[in-house]
């Protein structure tokens, strides 16, 4: 990272960390900015996976295996949430590795496909298993009242600082991925895989590596959202729609590009809370198809995301400031 | 052992209208190479309009299907121009970069599509009932009439599709896009007019299995959403691209799907799919049918 960069991501970090003091007053918008920065993480860590060119709809099932491993390591075995998260964290990055092996050797669309299916197999698997995951109903975390030990805080403040934390040490991964020769080869294999592995580069291995590291951040952010609302259900833990939301932020804010998601993390998840709250009492399902139209127009208006639009815009901007100082 | 056999005839029964729209999915995708997510979303749209008609007008979801399939197509054909294409306009550095932009454009699109189902018609499920009610007995078998007419005329437009590709002028102008683009393009093939049709006959390919659908499956906002997977499933286990493969992958999703209802759990039924699903990604990564396909 260049030294430019990095003033400007601490600067975006001062921001976000002085944010509950001069805008997230109320409750709800503190609840919005928590909600955003979980999944700004989780968007984070999906798109290392997209650095090599790869396009997982499954994320949900890292986020949810995260999430109920969390609440079942503390309810089964008494394991601090602390610990439990990364544990949890762990146990994903597993299964990444399994579907990785499934799935990453085939090339091209595969990888969306089977990713995308395995929402539907593991939210259908958490409602079957009800002894272990309390079926439809789903899981609550038991209540401890204000236990910072135990990974629980009456004031969602707390949270709000914790997510931003794991935000930022998630964007520090992804940068360093991007800046090591790991995201060399990453790139290479997206540019073109058989060139790539001509190189030498081991592109099975890599891209399932990357899946795994993809997979563990992201189930460790799924402990942290279950801490946060101190409940989990099949649906929200491994549904299509969290996967689609998690992907969809990453996409529509750059896919591949470091900031990509930082920025279509910020815009769309309080976009579709604060359209969500707002239109509160009008019929069901208006909420959500103004966020597909906002997304729709964003994708059409550059099908490579915000990132690429805006330096779009800042380069003709430059062009025309240019001209209209020569003439 | 009946029982067995019972499973199986409903399995094909059911699996040939999953072998209808996964066809279309398999067409669109071999053709255009967008994969669409929203392709549940128009089978769910058809199911609406199948049932709409039956209840608002009286009008039976075979005359349906006459009426509702040319406007399929025709939406299929402006979805494919209006949404989809602007993605090939911009230049890209490769088209794979166009191919996840449209990922996620039929993505949103789906969102767009289900929840203005949810605003028109609310969340309840509904169900259509009394078009062909009753079973056809068979000695010991039986087959119920909705599912035995979805058969029927699921393999009826199946082969009318088969015919088309296969054997018409129109078909091979659509291979010849499908072998080489750019060649087609120089012998004078409106290649640009090939995708658009081949999305829209896809769509109408869904718009009719929804159609029929309706007749004894019942029908939610989100009901695309499931067929969808089932769709990827069907079109992975098939080839991708393979449109006969799809066909017999649907066929034989529907199966493993009765059978798992009926000798495992009946909420696994789907479990079941995916178990053959992983199956066949180990051991025949390219389809039952598929060509390995290079990169």
């Amino acid at each position: 990272m260049t030294r430019i960069n990095a003033i400007v991501a601490l600067g975006v970090l001062a921001l976000a960390a002085s944010l509950p003091l001069w805008l997230a007053h109320s409750a709800f918008l503190l609840n919005v900015a928590l909600v955003t920065l979980i999944f700004t993480a989780a968007a984070i860590a999906w798109n290392i996976v997209a650095y090599g060119g790869q396009i997982s709809f499954g994320h949900s099932v890292f986020f949810g295996l995260g999430a109920y491993a969390t609440v079942l390591l503390k309810v089964d075995f008494n394991l601090t949430p602390w610990l439990g998260i990364f544990v949890s964290g762990l146990l994903a990055a597993i299964v990444a590795v399994g579907i990785g092996m499934l799935s990453l050797r085939q090339r091209g669309i595969y990888f969306a496909l089977v990713t995308f299916a395995l929402t539907l197999i593991f939210s259908i698997l958490a409602v079957h298993f009800e002894g272990l995951t309390g079926g439809d109903v789903g899981l609550s975390v038991p209540l401890l009242g204000n236990a910072p030990t135990q990974f629980q805080f009456t004031s969602k403040i707390w949270y709000y600082y914790i997510a931003l934390a794991f935000v930022a040490a998630f964007f520090a991964i992804a940068a360093w991925v991007y800046s090591s020769r790991l995201g060399l080869s990453l790139r290479a294999i997206r540019d073109d895989e058989n060139a790539a592995r001509a190189c030498g580069v081991k592109t099975v291995q890599l891209k399932i590596v990357t899946l795994a590291l993809s997979g563990l951040l992201t189930g460790i952010i799924g402990g942290v959202y279950v801490q946060s609302t101190l409940f989990i259900d099949p649906n929200t833990a491994f549904g299509a729609n969290t996967a689609i939301q998690i992907a969809l932020i990453a996409i529509a804010g750059g896919m591949g590009r470091l900031c990509g998601p930082l920025v279509g993390g910020i815009i769309l998840v309080p976009l579709q809370q604060v359209l969500g709250a707002s239109l509160w009492g009008w019929p069901a399902g208006l909420n959500l198809a103004l966020y597909a139209i906002v997304v729709l127009t964003i994708l059409l208006l550059d099908p490579r995301g915000m990132v690429d639009l805006a330096e779009g815009i800042a380069a003709t901007a430059r062009r025309l400031v240019l001209r209209g100082a020569k003439t | 052992m009946i029982a067995l056999v019972q499973t199986i005839i409903t399995g094909v029964l059911v699996g040939s209208l999953f072998g209808l729209f996964s066809s279309g999915f398999a067409l669109s995708f071999g053709i255009t190479r967008v994969v669409n997510f929203s392709h549940g979303d128009f089978v769910t749209l058809g199911m609406y309009a199948s049932l709409m008609l039956l209840l608002g007008f009286g009008v039976h979801p075979l005359l349906s299907i006459v009426l509702v399939t040319p406007l399929m197509f025709l939406l299929g054909m402006l979805v494919y121009r209006v949404v989809i294409e602007q993605t090939l306009k911009r230049r890209m550095e490769r088209p794979e970069d166009a191919q996840h932009a449209q990922m996620v454009i039929t993505l949103a699109l789906s969102i767009l599509i289900e929840n203005m189902l949810l605003l028109a018609f609310g969340s309840a499920t509904r169900t259509m009932n009394g078009v062909f009610a009753g079973d056809v007995n068979l000695g010991p078998l039986y087959a119920n009439k909705a599912q035995l007419a979805a058969f029927f005329i699921s393999t009826v437009c199946f082969g009318i599709l088969w015919f088309v590709l296969t054997r018409t002028s129109f078909g091979k102008t659509m291979r010849a896009t499908v072998d080489d683009r750019d060649m087609a393009t120089m012998i004078g093939i409106d290649t640009r007019a090939v995708y658009a049709v081949s999305f829209g006959i896809g769509i109408a390919l869904a718009g009719i299995a929804g159609i029929v659908l309706a007749t004894f499956y019942p029908v939610a906002p989100l009901t695309g959403s499931t067929l969808i997977i089932i769709a990827f499933v069907t079109v992975v286990l098939g080839g991708l691209g393979n449109v006969v493969g799809a066909f017999i992958g649907g066929l034989t999703v529907g199966i493993v799907q009765q059978l798992t209802a009926t000798y495992v759990a009946l909420d696994l039924q789907n479990v079941g799919i995916f178990v053959v699903f992983i199956l066949i990604l180990i051991l025949r990564p390219q389809g039952l049918f598929g060509r390995r396909i290079a990169a």
